[in-house]
């Protein structure tokens, strides 16, 4: 028999929605995981395109919500849950149009693009409701009519546009228009029409079309279609191999101090000397052609882009991170004022091949290189700074050893998506512009489960990947408390003893105590974990092996109050990747977790 | 959800009312005290002394080892945080109202206006 029968809640993060993971068991949606973070996100190397992406990426909010006043509805009204939608629920809309001689249209103004001259879809799924016909516009770039009674594409007012329509059953159609956007902002609308070109007539008051699952997004395919409201709390899910299981990304809040993080053009932002910027150069790991290129003049100089003077906190650590690509020259030097020395002083990247092959003036930062697609490498160094203020240089060289010469005034360097973070490694990519910007935490939880936690005894299982080995004390990973706190049982990292490993904490009343293997973790690769309480005893397995067990008469259960909530990750978080989380209501035999957590 | 901009004389004034207000709370673990969220809050974020120029060095001289100032930073008074909440807080005269943001959340900036 399965130990899966035994759990009382299984997690795995396969589906989400905002706010929300979904788990297995139990099937009522009573063990769903709450999520929020409270910002948008980027997505990490390992998404299904490969792609630095937002999150979510249906940059439309309320996507199905077309009485919220983000939508604004000219000539015409809007009625919430008036019929069945594609996926079977009554929350499809009713667009009505009202009486006068005019367009009748429902509009989502100033939409959001992130990355401008790039490939964006618009779609909406639509159903005659006494109108056959619509039309959608990207205001400044045209327009597509489509009869969706028959499923046909009517007039498109421009050749740039790609329309497409699909069946999607009982009556329902998706409608779609791609094109090219080339400003910041624009309008996306849906109008009511009574033929092909036939969008401005007077209207009767009562007709108009059903609306659905509204959708934006960058890149020339409509994408399956993810229903949003405020976008702000969209779990990420992080793939580690492809076709792998995916995990729940955890990252802690981090804050982007460098302005103008792809547009290193800009002056406000960044400082040139003896090089040439082309803006917009290339495609860049977003996908999007917004990678601009550092190219060498012709001056007998160094050459070399910099980031002057940045306002740090003294005496801490910073990790620093941008994409870079070869575009002539291979060699960049990443050079930077701060810690013990100073000078041509940082790790030398060949680009050719991602390896950083040296250092200038002896301190390579920690430097690390990700491969991303396209010969696209994401470099990393760790900075300890020693005073209030920070630059950053990137110098492009000719060759290994050469640092000052005369560029062919072509030759260079593609740079993106430059980022600099307080904290001991990098995280997921936040954009800036004219601002600092901060990505809150990733927060995910389950309240008021005290029916699904075992209260005198129980067993808690997590797979799991640390993002850093280079923690603070007390990083919890997982963890079940009542709900006032006082009594808690706590699986978490710490570098008691100067190095990390696992412990387990027991709370009784607020009154801590500590159980630990004291077994070093070499490295950031997922394990399994389980833990087991009980009367007096207290045990932890990792990989199939029992690595610790206590059986004082010291670890007293039950305690007053029941455990009703579990957190993930929820106190001094440094981040977490989590493929699985199980509870078990009974303390399960040595050989069963032996087995649940055998790789 | 509300974000609070907000200036004190310094981060020790900085630190005791957010203390005081529960946007930290104190947290004892493995007998180490560190500093967690109070409840509702989603977010503070350190933002410091405040630079109103482009300082910058003298060129050329990182290469010699001398990295020297050419132009000194201006920082303006105050120590600054920003903090996201689910609650209202009362931060008294050290919320402020500012034209030209040097912090925001991520994607907070663009929700805002496409919501008014």
């Amino acid at each position: 028999m399965s130990l899966l029968t035994k759990a009382s809640l299984v997690m795995t993060p396969n589906a989400i929605k905002e706010s929300k993971v979904y788990s297995i068991i139990p099937s009522s949606g009573n063990g769903d995981f709450t999520f929020t973070r409270g910002t948008l996100a980027s997505s990490t190397l390992n998404n299904d395109a490969g792609l630095i992406e937002t999150v979510p990426y249906n940059l439309v909010t309320y996507s199905q919500d077309y009485t919220n006043a983000a939508w604004g509805k000219v000539n015409s009204s809007i009625t919430a849950n008036s019929t069945q939608s594609p996926n079977g629920t009554n929350t499809a809309s009713s667009l009505i149009e009202n009486t006068v001689n005019n367009v009748h249209y429902l509009q989502r103004a100033s939409a959001v693009f992130f990355n401008a001259n790039a490939d964006y879809t618009f779609s909406i799924y639509a159903k005659p409701n006494g109108r056959n016909w619509i039309a959608l516009q990207i205001t400044g770039f045209g327009s597509v009519y489509f009869n969706i009674s028959t499923g046909t594409i009517g007039t498109v007012s421009v050749a740039a546009i790609t329309p497409s329509i699909q069946s999607v059953g009982n009556g329902w159609y998706r409608c779609s228009m791609k094109t090219n956007i080339t400003v910041d902002n624009a309008n996306l609308q849906v109008f009511l029409a009574i033929g092909d070109t036939i969008g401005s007539y007077t209207g009767d008051g009562v007709s108009g079309v059903f609306l659905w699952g509204a959708q934006f997004v960058q890149g020339s395919s409509p994408k399956d279609y993810f229903f949003t409201t405020d976008r702000l709390n969209v779990p990420r899910l992080n793939y580690d191999t492809v076709g792998g299981c995916p995990s729940l990304l955890l990252e802690p809040q981090r804050i982007n101090i460098l302005t103008y993080s792809e547009q290193l053009d800009n002056i406000a932002g960044w400082t040139g000397t003896a090089i040439n910027i082309t803006a917009n150069s290339i495609i860049s790991p977003s996908g999007v052609q917004n990678a601009d290129k550092i190219i060498p003049n012709t001056t007998n100089y160094f050459h070399y882009l910099s980031k002057n003077m940045i306002t740090v906190t003294n005496g801490i650590q910073y990790s620093f991170s941008i994409f870079a690509k070869a575009a002539g020259y291979n060699y960049l030097l990443i050079n930077t004022t701060t810690g013990t020395s100073s000078g041509i002083a940082g790790p030398l990247i060949d680009l050719s091949n991602g390896t950083v092959i040296g250092t200038y003036g002896g301190n390579n930062y920690s430097a690390k290189v990700t491969v991303f697609p396209d010969n696209w490498y994401r470099i990393d160094l760790l900075l300890t700074t020693n005073a209030i203020l920070l630059s950053l240089d990137f110098n492009v060289f000719p060759t290994s050893t050469i640092a000052t010469f005369s560029g062919n005034g072509s030759s260079g360097i593609y740079l993106w998506g430059a980022q600099l973070e307080a904290g001991a490694y990098p995280t997921s990519y936040i954009p800036t512009v004219a601002s600092t910007v901060t990505r809150n935490g990733d927060v995910s939880n389950k309240s008021g489960i005290s029916d699904l936690i075992g209260q005198t005894e129980g067993t808690i299982y997590i797979e799991y990947a640390p993002l850093t080995l280079s923690i603070i004390a007390g990083s919890n990973i997982i963890s079940i408390k009542s709900t006032d706190n006082t009594n808690s049982v706590t699986l978490f990292l710490d570098v008691y003893a100067d190095f990390p490993h696992f412990t387990i904490a027991i709370f009784k009343n607020s009154v801590g105590n500590y159980y630990s293997p004291f077994v070093s973790i070499p490295n950031l690769n997922f394990r399994k974990l389980a833990f087991v309480y009980k009367s007096n005893s207290i045990s932890l397995f990792e990989n199939g092996i029992r690595t610790y067990n206590n059986n004082a008469t010291g670890i007293i259960f039950p305690f007053s109050s029941n455990f009703a909530n579990l957190f993930l990750a929820d106190v001094n978080p440094q981040g977490a990747k989590i493929k699985n989380v199980q509870i078990y209501k009974t303390a399960l035999s040595d050989t069963e977790c032996a087995a649940l957590t055998t790789l | 959800m509300k974000i609070s901009k907000l200036k004190y004389a310094d981060k020790e004034t900085a630190m005791a009312d957010l203390l005081l207000k529960n946007v930290y709370v104190k947290h004892t673990f493995n007998d180490e005290e560190t500093l967690i969220y109070g409840e509702g809050i989603h977010a503070v974020v350190e933002i410091g002394l405040i630079c109103i120029n482009q300082p910058t060095l003298e060129i050329g001289s990182i290469y010699n080892n001398q990295p020297t100032l050419e132009i000194a930073p201006i920082f303006t008074d105050g120590y600054h945080y920003d903090v996201m909440s689910e609650q209202d807080i009362d931060f008294g005269d050290n919320e402020v109202v500012v034209n030209n943001p040097k912090h925001s959340f991520l994607g907070h900036n663009v929700i805002t206006v496409l919501n008014e």
